[in-house]
């Protein structure tokens, strides 16, 4: 026996009743309600006229399409497309060996340009140094190493660092106890190292036949040298480590008593006091 | 009572015949390709006239369905029929030119004496003049109102009673689950009817 099901239940499954998409069992139950009931047999009647009538409309609206034309230029349109594709154009282009010996010739012929091209942009990176641009970017950043600064009193001087002198370097001690003093110029640069030295002074007694390197134990080449390896913290502007010129003087000063050695009593007659600077 | 739901129809190859033809499309057969274009074109130039409802329009369109089957036929995996797939196919297009469409013609009106015109004569059925009007005015109320749906909604009952295509067939088409399908079927029918039961004499 077929189970009743009421409105609530039927109605709503009339769009799929109408289209043949319920299941077997459902289709039964819904066309049983629809027996039963005036209403729902209405309402279906009127999506079964609807169908109808749209179909019947449909047909009747159809025009004459020149399908065969279109088809035409459908074709058409997909085959120049793919003409188009550059894939097909590149392989059309090698069937000719001549073009793809033009083409190879061309490439062989530009990568020689770019070539050239890279090169000479080096050369000119290379002798940039002496053009003025270069010149004025140097100038145009005064305290770099290209262009030192002059050392004025607002300015923290370069300072002689003394942990960070070298362990083979010339103990000073080692010159004679005869005066001599150096003045050597030089660049410190932003990194504390002397470049660009050069003695400006070099005042040595004349000591007759103990003159050369042997009487002073150091030549003045070889102090200059010792000094252009120490390190010194950079002189500072305005918080900023900058490179400046200097001159540095090296002294060894010897302070003589003028008393006799009769006049001075005590052990240390013989001796003398020294100062360096 | 419960109410089993339809078990979900699957297709997951195309058909052997089918196959080859698509086959033979893909590595560039101009007969096969002249033969798939017969055997749709149709079918799509009628879904793009009701769904455009312009004969112009309708004709652009299939050229540009066909041209975009024939690009993208390599990817046809048969993951359901041919015929279903260019639906997908027809329905994207339309939809992206009904936009453009709308924008264009929002202001339009289309008068009720034009839409019977172009309509054409009912068959009579052996009804009188009058019935025969009567019905016509009808049919022409309700192509009206069908014309004034959502597209998506126009779409589904264009592709159920005039395509005759399944709730599966739809879904696909339209890129939607299957029940809403049925929910759009059920509105717009719903929309339909009114209009139906207003004109009814």
């Amino acid at each position: 026996m077929t189970p009743m099901v009421g409105c609530e239940v039927a109605r709503p499954l009339l769009t799929e009743f109408v289209d043949g998409e319920l299941a077997v069992p459902s289709q039964v139950v819904v066309e049983a309600h629809v027996r039963a009931c005036r209403t729902c047999a209405a309402h279906l009647e009127d999506l079964q006229a609807i169908g109808s009538m749209l179909r019947t409309r449909a047909g009747l609206m159809e025009p004459r399409a020149d399908l065969a034309a279109m088809l035409a230029r459908a074709s058409w349109r997909a085959q120049a497309e793919q003409a188009m594709e550059w894939p097909v154009r590149l392989r059309r282009t090698f069937d000719d060996r001549r073009v793809a010996w033009s083409l190879a010739g061309a490439t062989c012929g530009l990568a020689l340009c770019v070539l050239l091209t890279a090169g000479l942009v080096a050369g000119l990176e290379q002798q940039a140094a002496d053009s003025l641009a270069a010149v004025m970017k140097v100038l145009a950043s005064p305290g770099s190493d290209q262009n030192p600064m002059q050392l004025d009193a607002r300015m923290l001087p370069p300072r002689l660092a003394i942990a960070t002198m070298p362990d083979d370097a010339p103990e000073l001690s080692s010159l004679p106890t005869d005066d001599v003093v150096y003045a050597v110029a030089g660049t410190v640069t932003r990194q504390g190292r002397l470049v660009d030295y050069a003695i400006l002074h070099d005042d040595r007694p004349d000591l007759g036949h103990r003159r050369g390197a042997a009487a002073f134990g150091l030549t003045p080449a070889e102090v200059v040298q010792a000094v252009s390896r120490l390190r010194f913290a950079p002189a500072q502007s305005r918080g900023e480590s900058v490179a400046v010129n200097m001159v540095w003087v090296v002294a060894r000063t010897t302070v003589r008593g003028t008393a006799t050695p009769a006049e001075l009593a005590g052990p240390w007659l013989a001796g003398f006091g020294r100062r360096r600077s | 009572m419960g109410v089993n739901e339809l078990e979900t129809a699957t297709w997951t190859e195309a058909a052997p015949a089918e196959a080859a033809l698509i086959v033979r499309c893909t590595r560039g057969d101009e007969a096969a390709c002249t033969e798939l274009v017969g055997a749709h074109q149709r079918m799509v130039f009628n879904l793009a006239f009701h769904l455009l409802g312009s004969r112009d329009e309708a004709m652009d369109l299939s050229q540009e369905v066909f041209l975009r089957v024939f690009r993208t036929l390599a990817s046809f995996r048969g993951e359901s029929a041919l015929r279903t797939w260019i639906y997908r196919i027809a329905v994207n297009q339309a939809r992206n030119r009904h936009r453009g469409w709308l924008r264009r013609h929002r202001a339009d009106q289309v008068s009720l004496d034009q839409h019977i015109k172009d309509g054409g004569d009912m068959p009579s059925d052996g009804r009188t003049p009058d019935g025969v009007l009567a019905s016509k005015e009808t049919a022409a109320r309700l192509w009206q109102a069908l014309d004034r749906l959502p597209f998506d909604q126009r779409t589904a009952v264009i592709l159920r009673e005039i395509d005759g295509l399944r709730y599966e067939e739809i879904a696909f088409s339209l890129g939607i689950a299957v029940g809403t399908v049925k929910s759009r079927l059920t509105r717009a029918r719903q929309a339909l009817r009114a209009e139906l039961l207003e004109v009814r004499p």
